[in-house]
């Protein structure tokens, strides 16, 4: 070897350690993220045990226990008049002792109030007809009962958080409707942002002139702007200007009720489709120059148009281009919770956008969604200690649901490479 | 296209293999023309000594032959020369059987001059054989440097001097048949000078095969059996 | 078609070789110009119908460009300028009424890598027709099959026609893309240094294929390989610095060139 050669300071096992660390953080980080919102998502619907409890100054409490730290004891007793009373602290100088009566009961009533008492069904029957006014959604025994039962117990809470519609009750329901709200959202976006962004991405791959360069610098401009702001944009464009003239033409009958005029499934579609029309369009051209040039020649050079050779040949080619696009879009759109508050989602809707009387699909419906919901459930609840649990399902059942479009989508896109790998080499 | 004349390749050993053949080509020339020289001083200075020398000579020009016509085998497979390289090749290969076929002639009259050292008398006709064989050998140095000059003109030059050698040729072949009748028992000797001009016009026809060659190399047309040398001028190129 | 080359003789054409042979493409002083930089230079020639013509020249000499300029791909490209005519049969290719992908398919195009879709064997031939409007299936496999028996391949793929046309091995991928140019009925194919990419063996094969396929395209065949020139063409033009230097029958301009420029290069002594 030369003496001229002498390396200094080569970045070899350093490097090596460098990137794996940084690779294991982030993997380190996802799984806490799973972890977190598993374990904070699924801790509501399991049942958990009622105390009773007795005070130094002869109180007797009988509820669930909320939190327990060195300050305290935090207690949920029975909710007599509304949801949120009945929380007792109970200080440590207090305490005495604590019990779980095998007959104690929880009434959880329609209205989402909780109240204790203790004995059998009967006993149970009488508690309920001294609360006015509402009806038992489920009575529990939650301490006479073994794991199995109560594993059984907590897949109901589940299956009815995720199948029942929502009700007036705040905290109570189930998020059905936000969940399918969430899923037809998407996938309206998908279907009007697709075509755009791919006619879009054709045109700055086929065209090079200053119009061209044009688009091109719109479209990064776009992308860099905060979502609320296409709230705003959505709210003036699409339901005050356009809206209010569909109404104006076609619905003027129904006026001064809006129908168009306010927010809406379209609305809050379009303007998620603004809002992500840009990563689509990169991926996507992204993709198209990746094509081999020479195919593109052969393809002219059979006698195919432009357009031709786009249709049938570039974008078939371009599809795993097409899925990262998609999914991109997909996974921004999902965080997108603010300018959907502006364009069509609410608390609660008297209606799915999407159910079975013609034409099946309401574009125009108020409709609710998973993220807001998680909004709603932790900061603008009657009850903060039961709300929080709540956005936390809510926000695993919303990762849930992206992870499970993405990983479609994923799966098809590899399917779609490995045809198309031989092309690259 | 009017003057060839061959520029360096690109591929200096092309160039080089090529040089090196027109080099051998002209050191055969070079031989033949001695042996030519060699024999005609065998026959108008009566001196046999030369004939040893002269038949080392000829194991030479076969071995030159042969040598030449592999290394032109190996161009044609190696370098799949084209338009006047191949031209070149064609034409050397040709010119080896010829010169080859001279340097026979110069060898048959060295044999001949051998016999005829001893005779005396018929120092005129020997004479005029002397001037034939100076003929024959300008002829052939003439085409030689043709060759080496590319010289188209010099080729038709000599291509039409086969002419006159054929003239002279005949003059002699009368004398000697009169000789012949005057005095029969000379017959054999006469013969063999006979012979010997015989030798000498063949390589006269032989050089003007040379200068044919040389014509198609220049101008890329085969002008052979285009009866070139009868008529005065050179047909259109 | 047209039947004789004296009116393109009268354009300055260097080659007066060509009385009585049917043309099949016909250039006319055609000059190109890529931006302010001129890549060909009036050049005018006949593309003898039924025959292979060699295209060869140094590098940079226009040679590609011709060949773009005759199936207007060129069109393609910015800030490009064409003047003079192509006449293909009897229609101008550069008449503001011709339609340019009808020329196309008249005037086929073989690349020098091969360019394979990424589609099935079956497709790739089939893209052509398809495009043409042909759309039974009958009539498709048809046409596949004598396309793919035309450019002998059939035998090697016949089994196996949905298999993915990137599969295939250089020397065949080269095949399948003549196949596809052919299925729609050229009249003429230009080939771009079409067996550059292959190895000795393949590149055979093509030549061979080359001599079929000449029995009823006209082809128009741009080489480096002056010994492949030699082996292939009837006709050889030789293309200098975007000028036609020379035009002739490949015997002659390989014996006995006119030009000395042209001499000089099949010599190797430039280029």
């Amino acid at each position: 070897m030369s003496a001229r050669f002498i390396r200094v300071g080569a970045f070899g096992d350093a490097g090596t350690w460098l990137v794996a660390g940084a690779a294991a953080a982030c993997l380190a980080a996802m799984l806490a993220l799973l972890i977190v919102l598993g374990g904070a998502g699924a801790a509501p619907f399991w049942p958990s045990p009622i105390v009773e409890v007795q005070t130094r100054d002869g109180r007797v409490l009988l509820g669930e226990i909320v939190s327990r730290s060195d300050d305290a004891i935090a207690l949920r007793t029975s909710e007599i008049d509304r949801i949120g009373t009945g929380y007792v602290r109970v200080a440590p100088k207090q305490f005495i002792d604590s019990t779980n009566p095998d007959d104690a009961f929880v009434i959880a009533l329609t209205d989402g109030r909780r109240v204790f008492g203790r004995g059998d069904a009967a006993a149970a029957d009488a508690r309920l007809h001294e609360m006015s006014g509402a009806d038992a959604d489920e009575i529990l025994w939650p301490n006479a009962v073994g794991f199995f039962a109560r594993s059984g117990i907590f897949l109901r809470h589940v299956s009815r958080f995720l199948g029942a519609s929502s009700t007036a009750a705040p905290l109570g329901g189930g998020v059905l409707p936000a969940l399918a709200g969430t899923v037809t959202l998407v996938l309206l976006m998908s279907v009007i942002v697709m075509p755009f962004g791919i006619a879009t991405a054709a045109y700055l791959h086929e065209r090079r002139g200053a119009a061209a360069g044009l688009v091109r610098s719109a479209i990064g401009n776009l992308a860099g702007v905060p979502s609320i702001v296409y709230g705003v944009l959505g709210l003036g464009l699409f339901v005050h200007g356009l809206g209010a003239d569909i109404d104006r033409w076609f619905y003027s009958d129904r006026l001064p009720v809006p129908t168009f005029g306010s927010g809406g499934l379209l609305w809050a579609a379009l303007t998620l489709a603004l809002l992500t029309l840009p990563v689509v369009v990169v991926s996507v051209e992204e993709g198209l120059a990746r094509i081999p040039a020479g195919l593109r020649a052969g393809s002219l050079a059979l006698g195919a148009t432009r357009g031709e050779t786009l249709w049938r040949l570039m974008l078939p080619a371009a599809r795993p281009a097409l899925l990262t696009g998609l999914i991109l879009a997909i996974a921004r759109a999902a965080g997108a919770v603010a300018p959907l508050m502006l364009v069509g989602v609410v608390k609660l809707a008297p209606a799915l956008p999407i159910d079975g009387e013609f034409p099946y699909l309401h574009p125009s419906r108020q409709f609710m969604h998973l993220g807001f919901a998680v909004y709603d459930a932790a900061l603008a609840s009657p009850d903060a200690v039961r709300g929080v649990p709540r956005a936390y399902a809510c926000a695993l059942l919303l990762i849930v649901v992206v992870v499970a479009l993405n990983l479609t989508a994923i799966v098809l896109r590899n399917r779609l490479r490995a045809r198309y790998r031989a092309l690259e080499s | 296209m009017d003057r060839l004349h061959l520029s360096q390749h690109i591929s200096r050993q092309f160039n080089s293999e090529i040089e090196d053949v027109r080099r051998q080509v002209l050191a055969m020339g070079g031989l033949v023309e001695e042996q030519i020289a060699a024999s005609m001083h065998m026959l108008t200075d009566r001196d046999a000594g030369s004939s040893a020398e002269i038949r080392e000579r000829e194991q030479q020009v076969n071995a030159a032959e042969l040598a030449i016509d592999e290394r032109c085998a190996y161009i044609l497979a190696r370098r799949q020369p084209a338009a006047s390289d191949l031209r070149l090749v064609i034409a050397v290969v040709k010119m080896l059987a010829d010169l080859e076929r001279i340097g026979d002639e110069a060898k048959r009259i060295a044999k001949l001059a051998e016999r005829l050292v001893g005779e005396e008398g018929g120092t005129d006709v020997t004479a005029s054989l002397g001037e034939l064989g100076a003929q024959a050998r300008d002829m052939l140095r003439g085409a030689l440097d043709a060759f080496a000059r590319l010289d188209e003109d010099l080729a038709l030059t000599v291509m039409r001097r086969d002419r006159k050698l054929d003239e002279v040729y005949k003059e002699l072949f009368a004398i000697l048949v009169e000789r012949m009748q005057h005095a029969p028992d000379q017959i054999p000797v006469e013969l063999d000078r006979l012979w010997c001009a015989r030798s000498f016009e063949r390589i006269g026809d032989r050089c003007k095969n040379v200068c044919e060659y040389v014509l198609y190399l220049v101008r890329g047309k085969d002008v052979r059996h285009s009866g070139l040398a009868k008529g005065g001028e050179s047909p259109g190129a | 078609m047209l039947t004789s080359l004296s009116d393109a003789a009268s354009a300055q054409t260097p080659s007066s070789a060509l009385t009585g042979v049917e043309i099949a493409l016909e250039t006319r002083a055609l000059s190109l110009w890529y931006g302010k930089r001129r890549a060909l230079e009036e050049v005018s020639f006949g593309l003898p119908a039924r025959r292979i013509t060699a295209l060869v020249g140094p590098s940079g000499s226009g040679k590609s460009s011709l060949l773009r300029c005759l199936n207007r791909l060129n069109d393609e490209i910015e800030d490009c300028r064409v003047e003079g005519k192509v006449l293909v049969g009897d229609t101008d290719a550069y008449a503001k009424d011709t339609v340019v992908h009808e020329l196309r398919r008249r005037v086929g195009m073989v690349f020098q890598r091969p360019n394979p879709f990424p589609l099935s064997i079956y497709e790739n031939v089939a893209y052509g027709l398809r495009l043409q409007g042909l759309r039974k299936r009958r009539e498709l496999d048809e046409c596949v099959e004598a396309a793919l028996k035309a450019a002998s391949l059939w035998d090697e793929v016949a089994t196996r026609l949905d298999d993915s046309a990137l599969e295939l091995a250089f020397g065949q991928q080269q095949r399948l893309v003549v196949a596809r140019a052919i299925a729609v009925e050229p009249e003429i194919l230009l080939m771009d240094e079409p067996a550059s990419a292959l190895d000795p063996a393949a590149t055979l094969r093509f030549e061979e294929l080359l001599h079929e396929l000449a029995q009823r395209y006209s082809v128009l065949l741009v080489t480096h390989n002056m010994q492949q020139a030699a082996r292939v063409a009837d006709y050889t033009a030789f293309l200098h610095q975007g000028r036609l230097v020379e035009f002739g029958d490949t015997d002659s301009l390989f014996t006995n060139p006119r030009e000395r420029q042209t001499e000089d290069y099949i010599t190797g002594r430039y280029g």
